[in-house]
Formats: C-alpha cells, sequence, structure tokens
C-alpha cells in the first residue's frame, strides 16, 4: 500500500508512535513525529510511495520533533534525530520538511557505502541515464524539475547512487527548488503542485516538487549511465556545449563525490568504470527549453 | 601500460582515460591524472632494464620512507613539468 492509502488519522498515529516505514527505493525510513506540520507535508510530498503503518525492520531510524517537550508549545521548534543522534541546529517548525530532506540526503550520504555517491540529480530518457552532476547554485535542481515535469524519469534530484555494478540506484524524491527557481518552474509549469514552502531558511525559500508518480513507481529499477551533465545556468549566456576528457570528467566527479575518498580503490575503479561507460559534457545555459532539447539530442546521439 | 609496471606499482592503481592515465595511490587515497607524456615517462622509466626502473620499483613498493621519498620526487618533478594535471 502507498502512503496516500492510508487514513490520516492512521498515518497520524503510525508517526507518532514510531510505526510508519516508508520505503523509498532501496531504503526503508522509520519515520517519527509530533509535528502535526511535518506530518501534513510528508503525507503530501510522499504520497505515492510504499508504505506500512504497523512497523517492520528499517534502515534508517528518524525522527523529526521539537528538541525538548516545552519547544512543542514554546518558541516552537524542530530537531532532525537519526538513530537518536541530533547531527543538526534545530529549525522552526515550518522548516520541518525542509530539515527532513537536508537530514535525508545527510543520512544517505554519510552512511549508505554500499554505493558510491556523487552530488547529482539524476535521470532517464529512453533507457539512458544522465547524471547532472554539480554544485549548488548551478541550476541542476530547476534542470531536473524540468526534465521531470518534461516526461523524463526522474530518478534523484541530489544524490547519484551507483552499486557495485555501475547500475544507478533510483531514489526518487520531492525536487528541493530554492528562490527564484521556484517560480521559474511554477511560471512554467502552473498546474505543478508544489508541497509547503518553508521561508527565510538558511538558503533563502524552499519549495518542494513531488517526484512523478510514475518515477516513484519505478524506484526499484535502476538505470544505466550513458551520460555525464555537469550543467551551469548563466543568465544571458549563449548555450555552450563542450565534451569532457574521462579523466577531467573523473576527477570533477570526485570533487561532487560525498564518499569516494572512503571507499579507496574500489572506489577508484567504479568512478574509472564511470567515465569509461559514460560520454562526459559540459553544458552553459540560460534557457531551460534549449538545455532540455540539447541534452535530448545527446541521448538521440549517444545514449 | 604495460603489466610490468602494473606490477611495479604496489599500491597504485592505474586506468586509461582519454587525457592518459588516471592514477588512485591507495596510501593516500589520492587520485591523479597523468597526460599522455607524462603516461609515456613512467612508461620508459618502467619499460628499459637498469637502474632507472629498479629505482622505480623501489619507490613505488614504498616499504621504507626513503623510497617514499624518491616516489613523491618523481611525481613532483612529473607534477612540475606540467606532465600531471592534478
Amino acid at each position: 500500500m502507498n502512503l496516500e492509502n492510508f487514513t490520516a488519522s492512521e498515518v497520524s498515529s503510525a508517526v507518532q508512535g514510531g510505526e510508519l516505514r516508508l520505503h523509498i527505493g532501496r531504503f526503508i525510513l522509520k519515520i517519527s513525529s509530533v509535528l502535526p506540520e511535518f506530518e501534513r507535508a510528508l503525507r503530501q510530498l510522499y504520497a505515492h510511495y510504499p508504505a506500512s503503518v504497523t512497523g517492520g525492520a528499517y534502515d534508517y531510524d528518524i525522527d523529526v520533533s521539537p528538541p525538548s517537550f516545552f519547544r512543542r508549545w514554546v518558541r516552537r521548534n524542530s530537531s532532525f534525530h537519526l538513530s537518536g543522534e541530533a547531527p543538526f541546529l534545530p529549525m522552526e517548525v515550518g522548516h520541518a520538511h525542509a530539515l527532513f530532506e537536508w537530514g535525508l540526503n545527510w543520512t544517505l550520504g554519510s552512511y549508505a557505502h554500499n554505493f558510491l555517491i556523487l552530488h547529482s540529480a539524476v535521470v532517464e530518457l529512453h533507457e539512458c541515464g544522465v547524471l547532472l552532476a554539480a554544485s549548488s547554485g548551478s541550476g541542476k535542481s530547476t534542470l531536473a524539475a524540468e526534465l521531470a515535469l518534461q516526461g523524463w524519469r526522474l530518478l534523484s534530484d541530489e544524490l547519484a547512487l551507483i552499486d557495485r555494478d555501475l547500475r544507478l540506484i533510483p531514489c526518487a524524491r520531492p525536487i528541493s527548488l530554492k528562490n527564484q527557481s521556484i517560480e521559474v518552474i511554477r511560471t512554467r509549469h502552473p498546474t505543478a503542485d508544489f508541497g509547503p514552502f518553508a521561508r527565510d531558511t538558511h538558503k533563502g525559500t524552499i519549495a518542494h516538487l513531488p517526484a512523478p508518480k510514475s518515477s516513484v513507481a519505478r524506484n526499484r529499477e535502476t538505470a544505466v549511465p550513458r551520460l555525464i551533465i555537469f550543467p551551469k545556468w548563466t543568465a544571458d549566456a549563449v548555450l555552450r556545449l563542450e565534451p569532457v576528457g574521462s579523466g577531467q570528467a573523473a576527477l570533477r566527479l570526485i570533487d561532487q563525490s560525498f564518499n569516494y575518498p572512503l571507499l579507496g580503490r574500489q572506489g577508484f575503479e567504479r568512478m574509472a568504470d564511470l567515465v569509461d561507460a559514460a560520454e562526459a559534457w559540459e553544458l552553459e545555459y540560460s534557457s531551460l527549453d534549449d538545455a532540455r532539447k540539447t541534452i535530448e539530442q545527446l541521448v538521440r546521439e549517444h545514449g | 601500460m604495460p603489466d610490468r609496471f602494473l606490477q611495479a606499482a604496489g599500491g597504485l592503481t592505474l586506468r586509461t582515460c582519454d587525457e592518459g592515465v588516471l592514477v588512485f595511490d591507495e596510501r593516500n587515497g589520492k587520485t591523479s591524472l597523468l597526460n599522455h607524456q607524462g603516461a609515456l615517462v613512467l612508461r620508459a622509466l618502467c619499460s628499459e632494464p637498469g637502474v632507472k626502473e629498479a629505482a622505480l620499483q623501489r619507490a613505488l613498493g614504498m616499504d621504507r620512507e626513503s623510497d617514499i621519498a624518491v616516489f613523491q620526487a618523481l611525481i613532483s618533478s612529473l607534477r612540475d613539468s606540467g606532465l600531471i594535471v592534478r
């Protein structure tokens, strides 16, 4: 059953009692909270995800609750806890769902070391897996959102998980958009359904676009990496597409990796296999339409 | 890269790439990119019999502090020559 198939009261009871299990691709999360705002956001953003409300095994134990009893009522705020530990400072209650997404990224980046983990969005078209590898502020998530809303399969907007067989492991989750990117996507896709806005965070305003239902339904199907794109949005830039050699691509991806140093030789071999298997390109653009068409052309030619 | 070099390069893993060779050093976890010229230099050092090869093998064996110093000097020299991209 998916989360949307349970009543609000069933979900609420499970979240408060620590019985909710949410399946995001290969990962099973135990999620608990006493914050109704977080629970509502969870039901909206993860409606199509497999879930159970009767407990069971899990990979990660996540709690999003006030850091102390009194903070449930006075100057309300929320903390992200992983197995009882709080790695971040508390944030206001209205940011709890954003905190959950950041915390989950941190959790996977810190503990899912059976995968090589890169800071990259991952999308797929015509069985061609495409990594959109870039640091924050490059427009990576906006481009991933645009592609997802244009029918591409979304595997992730933030983390590329690569297993030992060089398969891309899907972990489609809500796409995190910031500040102007939110308006860009809303203007282009007026019917897009955003989750609650988190305003005045340390990154500005954050809004989450739920992953397409079709992508969530395929969250257990791996993909083959065929293209690596290093996207960069620049205002008024003329579209520029240049090939990147596999050695340079590897070095750039290493810079974007969460756990490359930890994996040692195994990580190096996997990285070398990745840049052997997937052609790399640098794409500078100012128009999302141009970027999308260019990547689609690359998929046709090289995928 | 000849097998002989790979055997000599204990602790190093090499993979060819578009620009030359990617080198992973297990001892410090660092990844370097040698361009084709740099790869040829290493290959020549390994292929020619005699002192150079033996020295390199000792250096890459890195079981003594002095060996490590020799290897680092070699890499430093290659870097100064612009043969190591990073």
